[in-house]
C-alpha cells in the first residue's frame, strides 16, 4: 500500500469530488507537495451515489460563474485526460404549479439572460449556449450518469466503484 | 499527478496544533501502519465528515448528514436523451438515465441522519429504504409521468448527503485558525458546485485573498453556535426541502428558531413584533397593527407587511421611532498600540478625540472592502468596532490575522450591550423627556458619544444614523435594557412614537444612498469605485490597501455603484437583479436589495471603455411614485458623508416629509 509522505505543502482531508477539485485546482496553479488523504476510495462518501445534474442558474452572478465553471471543466475533462467521463449536455425543463413559482421562475431566466449577455460580452465562444437559456428552458448541465457512476480521480485512469454496482443489485431484488 | 499525491485507505486520526496554525497530520492506514506529515496547511474536504474532522481541528463547520432518496425505473423501451426535467413543487426531479427513469425526491421535511456520528466503515454504503417516506412523492410522480406506473423499480436509493444551515456550502479560511482551509457541505449540489469552488479555493490559498466575492459561501458567516448538533439536526429537516421549496422574499426558516435573543425579545413580542432571523439572532422585521395576524404571508408582489412597514417609515422620516438593533456585533479593540493598530487595518483616521465616531472601512491589499463598520472612540487604549449582525466574526478574525506584533486584546462584547435605535426629526425631544442629559448639537454633535442618565440606568449615546434621519443609537447594558425601553416607550407614547423594525430600516438606508455590506458592497469592490472615498484618511499613515487605493486614484474608475429610481413603482427588486441597458448591449451587474418601499435598487455599473466613466451615473434622474404621493428624486452615486446628520449638515436628498407634504 502506497504511504503518504512525510512531509508536504497541503494536506486535502477527503477524497471525494471537491477534495479532488481542489488537489486539481492547486497543481493548476503550479503548486507541488499537495497530497490528498482519503479514508477508503475515492468518491466512497457522497460523490459516488451524486445523480450528477449540473445546473449553471444560481441566485447570485458569481455563484452563477462557479456553478458555469463546473461545467466548462467537466466539458473538457474528456480530452484533457483521455477518459470518457459520461458528460452529456442534456438542458432541462423546470415546470411551475403555481403563479408564485412562475414569477420565481421568470426571474431566474432574466437573470440568465443577464449572464448571457455577460458572457458574449465577456466570454470566449466556448461559453456560448447559455446565451440560448430561456425562460422556460434553461441549458443546464448533468455528469456523471448515476447508473455509470465513476470514481471522480484526477488520475490517469478511472475506475469502476464496485461496491457501487453491488448495491445497486442488492436493491433491485424487491422494492415495494 | 503533476505534484499531487493520493493516498487511498488512509485515515487521518489527529492534528498537531501550534498556536493558530495545523503543523502535522497524523495518519493510519488498513494495513495497520501510521505516520505523520509535516505540512503547511490543511484542507478539510471531508464532506459528511467535516463537522467532526473540524472538532478534531477546533474549527467550526457546521453541517448534517441527510438522507436523501431517488429511484431508478427498469429499462422503458424506446426512452431517448430526454432533458432533465424538475417539478419543484412536486419536490421532484425527473432524469433520463441510460434507458431508465431517475426520480429524485427534495421532500420539505428531511429525515436527518448519522446523528451520533457517520460509521468509520461507511464505503459506497446505501442506507435503508423508506418507501412510507418515499410514497408521497412517487404518487405524484406517477400523475405527473404515468409510464411510471407501468414500469417496475429496478433501484431504491437511499444515501446521505450534508446540509448546511442556509443551503449554501462551506468554502474557505476557517476562523480560529490560519491555515486550516474549508470546503464542505454541498448540500445536493456537489458535483455541480465542485468544479468551481475547487477553482476559487485554489486561487484563495495561492495568493492569500478572495479571487472575488465568495461571501455567499465564506465559512466566516458561520456562527460559533452553528456548531452545535441539536441545532444542526433540526435545521437540516429542513433545508434539503428548501432546495425546492418557493424562494420567496423575506421567506424565513421554521426549523431551529429563537436561539439569540435580544433582551427586548418578549417586550417586542408584546408589541406585534415579527421576527426574521440572521446569524441566529431573532430581530423584528416589522410590527403588525392590533388584530393583524404577527406573521409572514409571502409573495413575490406587496406582503402582508408592506404597509406596516411604510407607516414605520413614515414616523421614522415625519416623527421618531425605536427599533432593535442589539444583534449588532461589538468587538472591543483594547490596548496600548489600539490606535496604531486600528490605523493599520482600517483606511480612515482612527487618531481621534475619545467620544468620536468614524464610519470607516478594512480594506484587502486590491483596495476591496473587507469590512464596513463604525469605530467609536471609547478611551485613550479602547475602541467599540460597530459592525452588522452577520459578519461580526468574519471582521474580528480579519482583525485577528492582522494583529502582528500590536499591542491590543480584541474581544467580542456583543452580548454586554443592547442597542435601542432613536431615530427621526422628534428624536430629540424624546430623549429629553426621558433623559436630563445634553443631546444639543453643541455638546453632542453628529458622529460622538456621550454617557447618559435615561431612565433610572446609564447608557451611551451614540449620535450616528442608518437612516437618514436626526437620532440616537442607545448602547444600554443588557440587565438594563428592558428598564430603557420601557422608559422610552412610556414617554413616546405621548408623542406617537413607533416601534419600527429592520424591514423600515433597510427602505430608509436604501432612500439614502447608505451602503450595506454583503449587498451593495464586498471584498470584490473598491472602495473608490463603491463611492466611499470620502471615508478615507487624508493623513499619510500607511494602512491595508493604500497603494491600491493609491493606484487607483491615478488610473481612474473602472466601475460605479450607481442608484436607479423606478418610474414605475409596481415591480418590486429583491436582491441581485439584472438591469439591461438597451436590450443588454450593456449589461448592469446586479447587486440590488430591494427597496422595500422607495423602489431605489443598486446596481454596479460596468462599462468595456475606460471613457464612460465619466458617464457617473447612467441614471438621469427619474421619478418615482411613493404610496402617500409621487415626487422626484436625483440618484447620488456617492454621498458626501454616510450616515447623514440632520441638524449638522445638511441633508442633500428631498426627505419622505417634503413628498407627504406634496
Amino acid at each position: 500500500m502506497a504511504l503518504p509522505p512525510e512531509q508536504a505543502r497541503v494536506v486535502i482531508v477527503g477524497g471525494g469530488v471537491i477534495g479532488c477539485s481542489v488537489a486539481y485546482h492547486l497543481t493548476q496553479l503550479g503548486w507541488r507537495d499537495v497530497v490528498l488523504l482519503e479514508r477508503k476510495q475515492l468518491t466512497s462518501g457522497t460523490t459516488w451515489h451524486a445523480a450528477g445534474l449540473i445546473a449553471q442558474l444560481r441566485a447570485t452572478k458569481n455563484m452563477t460563474r462557479l456553478a458555469k465553471y463546473s461545467q466548462e471543466l467537466y466539458g473538457r475533462l474528456e480530452a484533457e485526460t483521455g477518459v470518457a467521463t459520461g458528460f452529456r449536455r442534456n438542458g432541462s425543463i423546470t415546470v411551475a404549479l403555481s403563479e408564485a413559482r412562475r414569477e420565481e421562475i421568470l426571474r431566474q431566466a432574466s437573470m440568465a439572460r443577464a449572464s448571457a449577455s455577460r458572457s458574449r460580452r465577456s466570454a470566449p465562444p466556448s461559453s456560448r449556449p447559455a446565451t440560448r437559456m430561456s425562460m422556460s428552458r434553461t441549458s443546464r448541465r448533468r455528469f456523471i450518469s448515476t447508473r455509470t457512476a465513476k470514481a471522480i480521480r484526477p488520475t490517469s485512469r478511472w475506475r469502476w466503484p464496485r461496491a457501487r454496482r453491488c448495491a445497486a443489485r442488492r436493491s433491485s431484488s424487491a422494492p415495494r | 499527478m503533476r505534484g499531487a499525491k493520493i493516498v487511498e485507505r488512509t485515515k487521518v486520526t489527529g492534528f498537531e496544533k501550534k498556536g493558530r496554525r495545523i503543523t502535522g497530520v497524523s495518519w493510519t492506514n488498513e494495513t495497520g501502519e501510521s505516520g505523520r506529515i509535516a505540512c503547511d496547511m490543511v484542507v478539510n474536504c471531508a464532506g459528511m465528515w467535516g463537522h467532526e474532522v473540524g472538532r478534531q481541528m477546533g474549527v467550526n463547520v457546521p453541517l448534517h448528514a441527510c438522507e436523501h432518496f431517488y429511484i431508478v425505473t427498469d429499462t422503458v423501451p424506446g426512452l431517448t436523451q430526454l432533458p432533465v426535467l424538475r417539478v419543484p413543487e412536486e419536490c421532484a426531479y425527473y432524469k433520463e438515465d441510460a434507458g431508465k427513469i431517475l426520480l429524485g425526491a427534495f421532500e420539505p421535511v428531511a429525515k436527518p441522519w448519522g446523528m451520533n456520528g457517520i460509521p468509520d466503515s461507511f464505503e459506497f454504503d446505501q442506507l435503508p429504504e423508506d418507501f412510507d417516506h418515499f410514497e408521497p412523492i412517487l404518487e405524484r410522480a406517477v400523475n405527473r409521468m404515468p409510464l411510471l406506473a407501468e414500469t417496475g423499480i429496478h433501484t431504491f436509493f437511499n444515501g446521505p448527503e450534508s446540509f448546511t444551515p442556509d443551503d449554501a456550502y462551506h468554502l474557505g479560511l476557517a476562523p480560529g485558525m490560519d491555515n486550516v482551509w474549508v470546503a464542505a457541505g454541498f448540500n445536493s449540489i456537489g458535483i455541480q458546485s465542485a468544479g468551481g469552488a475547487g477553482s476559487a479555493l485554489a486561487a484563495w490559498m495561492d495568493t492569500g485573498e478572495k479571487p472575488f466575492d465568495l461571501g455567499d459561501v465564506d465559512i466566516a458567516r458561520m456562527q460559533p453556535f452553528q456548531g452545535n448538533r441539536h441545532y444542526l439536526f433540526e435545521r437540516s429537516r429542513e433545508t434539503l426541502g428548501l432546495l425546492y421549496a418557493d424562494h420567496f422574499p423575506y421567506r424565513q426558516k421554521a426549523t431551529a428558531r429563537g436561539i439569540r435573543r435580544s433582551p427586548l425579545h418578549e417586550q417586542l413580542l408584546r408589541e406585534g413584533a415579527v421576527m426574521g432571523e440572521l446569524s441566529g439572532w431573532e430581530r423584528a422585521n416589522w410590527f403588525a397593527d392590533p388584530g393583524q395576524p404577527a406573521e409572514y404571508e409571502y409573495s413575490w408582489t406587496r406582503q402582508n407587511w408592506f404597509d406596516n412597514a411604510a407607516r414605520e417609515h413614515r414616523a421614522i422620516r415625519e416623527n421618531v421611532g425605536l427599533y432593535d438593533m442589539s444583534s449588532f456585533g461589538k468587538i472591543r479593540v483594547e490596548g496600548p498600540d489600539a490606535e496604531a493598530f486600528l490605523n493599520h487595518v482600517s483606511a480612515s483616521d482612527l487618531s481621534v478625540p475619545v467620544g468620536k465616531i468614524v464610519y470607516s472601512q478594512f480594506l484587502n491589499a486590491s483596495g476591496g472592502i473587507e469590512a464596513d463598520v463604525t469605530v467609536t472612540r471609547l478611551s485613550e487604549t479602547a475602541y467599540l468596532v460597530v459592525t452588522p449582525a452577520a459578519t461580526r466574526l468574519a471582521d474580528q478574525e480579519w482583525l485577528r490575522r492582522h494583529m502582528g506584533a500590536f499591542r491590543v486584546a480584541l474581544f467580542d462584547a456583543t452580548a454586554a450591550e443592547a442597542v435601542i435605535c432613536v431615530m427621526g426629526p422628534r428624536s430629540r425631544d424624546l430623549l429629553r423627556r426621558v433623559s436630563p442629559s445634553d443631546f444639543s448639537n453643541a455638546t453632542n454633535p453628529f458622529g460622538t458619544c456621550r454617557e447618559i442618565e435615561i431612565g433610572m440606568a446609564l447608557a451611551r449615546a451614540h449620535r450616528v444614523t442608518y437612516v437618514g434621519e436626526l437620532g440616537w443609537e442607545i448602547y444600554v447594558s443588557a440587565e438594563m435594557a428592558a428598564h430603557v425601553f420601557e422608559v422610552l416607550r412610556e414617554a413616546g407614547r405621548e408623542m406617537e412614537a413607533r416601534l419600527c423594525g429592520l424591514h423600515m430600516m433597510d427602505s430608509c438606508r436604501i432612500e439614502k444612498g447608505f451602503r450595506h455590506f454583503g449587498h451593495d458592497i464586498s471584498s470584490e469592490d473598491h472602495i473608490l469605485e463603491a463611492g466611499l472615498g470620502f471615508a478615507i484618511k487624508k493623513t499619510g499613515t500607511d494602512y491595508i490597501g493604500r497603494d491600491a487605493v493609491a493606484r487607483r486614484r491615478e488610473e481612474g474608475l473602472r466601475h460605479r455603484l450607481v442608484q436607479f429610481m423606478l418610474t414605475d413603482p409596481e415591480p418590486l427588486l429583491y436582491h441581485a437583479e439584472p438591469i439591461l441597458r438597451d436590450g443588454g448591449s450593456w449589461a448592469i451587474s446586479p447587486r440590488a436589495p430591494m427597496a422595500t418601499i422607495s423602489v431605489l435598487p443598486w446596481a454596479w455599473a460596468t462599462s468595456p471603455a475606460r471613457a464612460s466613466r465619466r458617464r457617473r451615473c447612467s441614471t438621469a434622474p427619474t421619478r418615482s411614485k411613493w404610496p402617500g404621493g409621487a415626487s422626484a428624486r436625483k440618484p447620488r452615486s456617492s454621498p458626501s458623508m454616510i450616515r447623514n446628520p440632520k441638524g449638522s449638515k445638511p441633508d442633500p436628498s428631498p426627505s419622505l416629509r417634503e413628498r407627504f407634504a406634496r
